[in-house]
């Protein structure tokens, strides 16, 4: 079964983007597939590559990017609500003229209208909210 | 992106208390975009987002004005919880949008009517 998954929430903070790994991984070893994991509202935050988690805390970030390396699975984040939030990558960074960027580069910056594209293509959607 | 599903879209936040019913408004004008069968049914505290708002004091955009521009995008199958309403108190005649009452009995089959069901 092909599924899409958005993420609403942001690390540390709620429990749903640790839910939504474990329920991707699950997924994933059970030979399912995903089209796109879609991180929205706050839970673009998912995708600073900024975090430093304490050392006995998981590192929700690089876990994101590990499963995106090991399963061949995009990791998407909304533009619109990435870049109020100030989550940014070197193409829009410059477009703003801004000095830096922050995204993890495992995470890519797409429209909204991927989010819709995934559900459409997808057997089922699943939304972790916050 | 030529699939054509019939989505419904669960409103359920209040309007200001986070960022969600806001952001979530706009991702359903982006199915409706993109040429999607969308349905909308608000329920709980998000039967206030259709309350008309004068959202200039927050400093923020208004939630209700959004709600309004639902059908520009050819999304008119408004649905709104008549518990939700009777709840909270609130008249038909405040909301800012025709919508189709529904009872709480009626749910169910306008849930299991749809292929997709995004609750925010």
């Amino acid at each position: 079964m092909n599924f899409a998954i958005a993420v609403y929430a942001a690390p540390y903070s709620h429990q749903s983007p640790d839910t939504a790994y474990q329920f991707a991984l699950a997924a994933l070893n059970a030979g399912h597939s995903i089209t796109r994991i879609f991180f929205y509202h706050s839970g673009v935050f998912n995708a600073s590559g900024l975090s430093i988690p304490p050392q006995d805390e998981i590192n929700i970030i690089e876990r994101w990017a590990q499963l995106s390396k090991k399963f061949d699975v995009e990791l998407a984040v909304c533009i619109a609500a990435a870049l109020k939030r100030g989550i940014i990558d070197e193409a829009e960074s410059r477009r703003y003229e801004l000095t830096q960027h922050n995204i993890h580069p495992a995470f890519q910056i797409v429209g909204l209208g991927q989010w819709v594209d995934a559900m459409i293509t997808a057997d089922r959607v699943l939304v972790f909210g916050p | 992106m030529s699939t054509r599903k019939n989505i419904l879209f669960i409103q359920r936040a209040a309007p200001y208390s986070s960022a969600i019913a806001f952001e979530s408004l706009e991702a359903i004008l982006v199915a409706g975009v993109f040429d999607q069968q969308v349905s909308v049914l608000f329920l709980d505290d998000g039967v206030y987002q259709l309350c008309q708002h004068n959202a200039s004091i927050l400093g923020t955009r208004n939630v209700s004005k959004l709600c309004e521009s639902l059908p520009m995008y050819d999304i008119d199958k408004i649905y709104v919880s008549e518990a939700s309403l009777q709840q909270r108190g609130l008249q038909s005649r405040f909301l800012c949008l025709p919508f189709t009452n529904i009872s709480s009995k009626d749910i169910s089959a306008l849930i299991s009517s749809h292929e997709i069901v995004v609750t925010s």
